[in-house]
């Protein structure tokens, strides 16, 4: 019996490390155009590949700290966990090849900087979706 | 070297004063200037060898403390600088230099430009080698990331091109491209190789000593392809380069010159990364060739690979494994040129097995503990056992990182 116990704990352990769900929304200024994005895009506007909006923009990028939301977005959308996303841009600002996105504290944080730029995206819960910002489609 | 020392304390200083401010992170002064820095100090203890300084001894010359200094100007243009002092044993000496310093105009996402001095993009993670925290183990794979050749494949003042490119369902592909100049030091591990190898022919040829050898850096170019398949967490890279630098030394009352060529260095590259674990694994080879005194000196071309496993154990607790090998010459693995001169076999191969732990007690500070056992005695092992170097030799390293 105890084995039986012992080779379940085990298992358990190989299991990817369990993160709070948080269903969140990517956002961005009600003033930009743009309705819908595909995944792998949102991806590579997080990553820094995509920096430019289809109007010849520059793309704001706004993180959000540490949290459910966060962490949700982060292995979802990204699919990597909180701390190899921090170490991506360590790596980009320490060799030159790039700045981090800023980081805001909250949802209502996120939201204030995403109504004030028209450039910037971010993502937040999505029961905090209000009319100061647009919910991006994700296709 | 007081002086140096006194600009070192000075930049010291500065980073724990930042660092002290609280909250210990990065510094955004306004929308435009952002400020973010590191520092190490590491121990290294080696027996049988002695490893880029007096390791067998036990050395605490093994730290890296930068500044790092960013600004977005526009959407196209960011202007950045990091300031850089480390000591690694016999080189370094805690001077402060300008590690990068660079204006990036980024007219699309598949081109931009940097002009200044810009890191070099070989194998995947040499323009993160100066920052510690970024890897799981202290030093960098030595079979591709030999730290006696760092001054010449680090940085160069000059430009690269970038960008990338989306290749729709297959995938990513990001490229660099660069040429420029090196600031060569006289304390680095080439020239200390060049000096130990014009000492040797010039006793050869019955000249003079060797002594004020300096080194003048004529080119380097080079690029690298990184393609991100859709399957995640899967990188694949390969990359180039060659830099050719001259040397001119003082032979007692006449002059001497040399010349060395470190050409088509080519790393081959894969990483796969998931939530847990990593697993790294790159393969080299490149072509060294000198002439000394008029004497032409080939090294042949060298080949290494390695492979790294990390795996976490914890959210914060990660364990490393490292198997990394190189032969100074792919066509003689048993070492017999060496042998040939009156030399050990061993100096022809070099075989590193290694085993780390690092912990991240949180986002800025970490420690890494690890032991390495060592078969053979290449890359420049010689000039750090001047009396004779050992076959089996192993290093044991503690170093902990902070950066905000």
């Amino acid at each position: 019996m105890l084995p039986n116990r012992l080779i379940l704990i085990f298992l358990l352990t190989l299991l990817p490390t369990a993160v709070a769900a948080a269903d969140f929304a990517v956002v961005v200024n009600k003033e930009n155009p743009v309705e819908t994005l595909d995944r792998n895009e949102v991806k590579k506007i997080f990553l820094g590949r995509k920096t430019f909006w289809p109007n010849g923009q520059g793309i704001d990028v706004v993180l959000q700290a540490d949290g459910e939301v966060h962490q949700s977005f982060v292995l979802e959308i990204l699919h990597k966990s909180p701390r190899q996303f921090q170490m991506y841009w360590k790596l980009a600002l320490f060799s030159g090849t790039g700045i981090p996105p800023k980081q805001q504290p909250d949802d209502q944080a996120v939201k204030a900087a995403v109504s004030a730029d028209p450039k910037m995206i971010g993502y937040i819960d999505i029961r905090q979706l209000d009319d100061t910002i647009k919910k991006i489609q994700l296709k | 070297m007081k002086r140096s020392l006194s600009t070192f304390y000075i930049l010291l200083i500065g980073l724990i004063s930042l660092a002290a401010i609280p909250p210990c992170h990065a510094f955004d002064l306004g929308e435009h200037l952002s400020i973010n820095g590191f520092l190490s100090q590491g121990y290294i203890k080696s027996s049988g060898n002695n490893f880029l300084g007096d390791s067998q001894d036990g050395s605490f010359q093994l730290n890296e403390f930068a500044l790092t200094l960013n600004s977005a100007v526009t959407d196209n243009l960011r202007l950045g600088l990091q300031l850089l002092s480390r000591d690694a044993g016999a080189e370094g000496n805690n001077d402060v230099l300008i590690d990068w310093a660079m204006a990036d105009y980024r007219w699309h996402d598949w081109l931009g430009m940097r002009f200044g001095k810009v890191k070099l993009p070989i194998g995947l993670y040499n323009q993160g080698r100066d920052s510690d925290f970024l890897r799981p183990m202290v030093f960098l794979p030595q079979s591709i990331y030999d730290e006696n050749k760092r001054t010449l494949v680090v940085a160069a003042v000059g430009g690269s091109l970038y960008g990338n490119f989306s290749l729709g369902r297959s995938g990513d592909l990001e490229y660099q491209a660069y040429y420029g100049r090196v600031d060569f030091r006289g304390d680095s591990g080439q020239a200390r190789g060049m000096e130990q190898l014009a000492t040797r022919i010039a006793q050869m040829k019955h000249l003079g000593a060797v002594t004020d050898i300096e080194a003048d850096n004529r080119y380097v170019y080079g690029g690298s392809l990184v393609y991100t398949p859709p399957f995640d967490g899967l990188r694949f890279g390969v990359s180039y380069f060659t830099g050719q630098t001259d040397f001119d030394f003082d032979l007692g009352a006449a002059r001497g010159d040399a010349q060395g060529t470190m050409k088509d260095f080519v790393v081959l590259s894969m990483e796969y990364s998931a939530q847990k674990w990593t697993v790294a694994a790159e393969y080299t080879e490149q072509t060294g060739d000198r002439e000394v005194l008029g004497s032409d000196i080939p090294d042949g071309r060298s080949q290494g690979y390695y492979v790294q496993l990390c795996y976490h154990l914890l959210d914060q607790l990660g364990a490393s494994v490292l198997y990394d090998v190189f032969y100074a010459d792919k066509y003689d693995r048993d070492g017999s040129s060496f042998v040939a001169q009156g030399q050990p076999d061993f100096l022809g191969w070099r075989k590193d097995l290694g085993v780390g732990l690092h912990w991240e007690i949180n986002s800025q500070w970490l420690i890494k503990a690890e032991y390495h056992m060592v078969d053979g005695a290449a890359l420049q092992l010689p000039i750090f056992n001047p009396e004779g170097v050992e076959r089996d030799w192993s290093y044991f390293v503690l170093k902990t990182s902070f950066n905000f």
